[in-house]
């Protein structure tokens, strides 16, 4: 086991490698620079090529990308060009925890919406409550994340007024357990639907398929009730494969995220990323995009670990 | 001998399209305690249906069962509610399977899977249930038992699993076990162990045994008494002595010539003309009359009742009229 995880580590590092010159080189192609978005008046000419000079942005593109990856490596991801001065690490760290409570929460959502859900459709298919749940799950993954997020802070928090129409806390209070979760509340169920909506279609799916294997109905042959044949037997086998959806779900939740984040203006590392792309603000978007990438692989080596776990046939 | 199991007109209809299909069509079949019996027939013959509808596992909808009683030990199971019923199911009448390979749970261990029932049934605590789980494998043949308790299905063979069946079925003691082609997917030498096995089980513990068979083999081998069915009715009921010195249903004769004798010569193997017709397509008139060497104008108009013989033979076929008992 520990042998895997290693191999699978070492097995991530080129393709990091690959993901970091992938994005250094669509970042370079896109046109503009960190210097064009700076529309100061007072800017002269010459003070624009003396940036360029300090930062190195008249450097070719693979000078500039060894420069960036020897002090990456280092774990130095520089400076913000945009927030002059301010280290990249520190704009992320700040960030980081609010987007990965917003992604937990939705996620932790997703998954006790769905699953029961899907595993209803899938004992009692084409019953109204399964329709009912189809037809919803369709509007779900139909529907984009931030109308979505638009229409519910219009509805719910400007006109009724039940939700705080964004940020991860009333400014200015003292730290309120209620008031951060109040504030979670919606842009995590708006995060949550699309991937809410996708899973409980494949736990149906999966379920369906499992409740007709020859084992359940040796389990329902043994005398058990519907409900610990499902659970017990049923479930079991077919979370299965909706392990492996979660590791495919993680990367839409990242770019889900910088959505929801810039509609809720959730202070994450998403709506960071939208500004830092705008303004090419080239260290944090890398630093962005390798942290990301980190997590989604992360996110697939815990899928594989699980996946071995739940399922006895898998060996290393 | 007194009746465990008896099926009185069983019917079991499936709807399609509206249409209610008779799959298993007016069985009447007794088990007594003790006794092996088996349930002979081509695919399609309504067997697994039968077997299904005693233990109440047919999926609901579209199947139904639509007239007739199985009284099971003075109880008529039909009328039972699913809470009885799953009392009795893996309790009193217990059930293997055709496919060893998939009928095991590939995420519970195989010693899961023999305490939950011993649990469930018996109301043993985890550790009487272990004792008896390890029990039940070595009396099915393992001799590594207390290790097998840990480990996985995938890692055993196909006759090493439906040991494991059986060691399940046989865990409550149950009064009857129905064996759906038991052997079928399994290697001829391993067919005969798992037949001597489930015949060892019976006489120790003076289970019932229900088997349904396509192979004639099999037939001789366990079973004392053999009904034969075709399209949803039985048609012919036996000793297995009287029936394989002396078959009386046509469709019975057919059976027994499939069987490749090695005295023969003849290079092509012996078949039954035709085909089994699907329930919608049953003929008027006796529903082998199509397929049937003998058949004659009265077989085509008039549909045969089960002609009940001396010796408690029973044939439905015309050419054996004249032999009714006088009850």
């Amino acid at each position: 086991m520990i042998s895997y995880i290693i191999r699978r580590t070492l097995m991530a590092i080129p393709l990091l490698f690959g993901i970091t010159i992938l994005s250094f080189a669509i970042i370079q192609a896109a046109p503009g620079g960190p210097t064009t978005m700076m529309m100061d008046p007072s800017m002269k000419p010459s003070d624009r090529e003396k940036f360029e000079e300090k930062y190195g942005l008249n450097d070719p593109v693979h000078v500039q990308y060894v420069k960036w990856l020897g002090n990456m490596i280092k774990g130095d991801f520089g400076d913000s060009l945009i927030k002059r001065g301010t280290p990249v690490s520190e704009l992320i760290m700040n960030r980081l925890p609010n987007t990965i409570l917003l992604m937990g929460a939705s996620f932790i959502l997703a998954a006790i919406i769905a699953i029961p859900f899907g595993i209803y459709s899938a004992m009692r298919p084409y019953s109204k409550l399964d329709n009912t749940i189809t037809v919803t799950s369709f509007l779900g993954v139909a529907t984009p994340n931030f109308w979505f997020g638009l229409i519910l802070i219009m509805f719910l928090s400007v006109k009724m007024g039940w939700f705080p129409t964004g940020g991860v806390a009333t400014l200015n209070a003292d730290f309120n357990l209620w008031d951060r979760i109040h504030h979670l509340i919606l842009p995590a169920f708006v995060l949550a639907t699309a991937d809410m909506a996708a899973l409980t279609r494949y736990t149906r799916s999966s379920m369906l398929e499992v409740l007709h294997q020859d084992y359940i109905r040796t389990a329902k042959s043994k005398g058990f009730k519907e409900k610990r044949v499902v659970l017990k037997h049923g479930l079991r086998n077919g979370l299965i494969p909706i392990i492996t959806i979660f590791g495919l779900m993680l990367p839409s939740f990242i770019g889900g995220a910088a959505i929801t984040e810039k509609v809720f203006a959730w202070p994450g590392i998403g709506q960071l990323f939208i500004d830092s792309a705008f303004q090419r603000d080239y260290p944090v978007i890398m630093a962005l995009t390798v942290v990301s990438a980190v997590l989604v692989v992360i996110g697939n080596l815990v899928a594989d670990i699980l996946y071995a776990i739940f399922d006895p046939r898998i060996e290393y | 001998m007194t009746a465990l199991l008896e099926l009185k007109n069983l019917k079991t209809h499936f709807k399609r399209d509206k249409v209610s299909i008779p799959a298993v069509d007016g069985v009447d079949l007794t088990i007594n305690k003790g006794e092996t019996v088996a349930l002979v027939g081509e695919s399609g013959s309504g067997k697994s249906i039968t077997s299904l509808s005693i233990m109440k596992l047919i999926p609901s909808p579209p199947g139904k069962i639509v007239d007739g009683s199985i009284i099971f030990n003075g109880k008529d199971l039909v009328n039972l509610n699913e809470d009885d019923m799953c009392k009795i199911r893996g309790n009193d009448i217990s059930m293997i399977f055709q496919e060893p390979m998939t009928s095991l749970n590939p995420v519970l261990t195989i010693g899961e899977q023999i305490i939950e029932v011993l649990m469930y049934h018996q109301k043993m605590t985890r550790a009487q249930a272990v004792n008896k789980a390890v029990e039940m494998l070595e009396m099915v043949g393992f001799s590594r038992a207390k290790a097998l308790i840990n480990e996985y299905p995938h890692r055993l063979s196909g006759g090493m699993r439906q040991r494991v069946m059986i060691a399940i079925a046989m865990s409550c003691n149950p009064k009857l076990l129905i064996a759906d082609e038991p052997t079928t997917a399994l290697d001829v030498t391993i067919q005969a162990q798992i037949l001597d096995l489930m015949k060892d089980l019976s006489k120790q513990y003076d289970t019932s045994i229900l088997i349904i068979t396509h192979d004639l083999g099999v037939v001789s081998e366990v079973a004392d008494k053999v009904v034969v069915m075709y399209c949803g009715q039985v048609v012919e009921e036996a000793l297995v002595d009287d029936l394989f010195d002396e078959p009386l249903h046509p469709y019975t004769i057919g059976l027994m010539g499939s069987i490749p004798s090695l005295e023969d010569e003849t290079d092509r193997l012996q078949s039954i003309e035709g085909t089994v017709p699907p329930p919608e397509h049953f003929p008027t008139g006796c529903r082998f009359a199509p397929r049937c060497p003998h058949a004659f104008d009265r077989c085509r108009e008039e549909a045969p009742s089960l002609i009940q013989m001396a010796g408690g033979r029973k044939a439905r076929c015309f050419l054996h009229s004249d032999k009714e008992a006088t009850l």
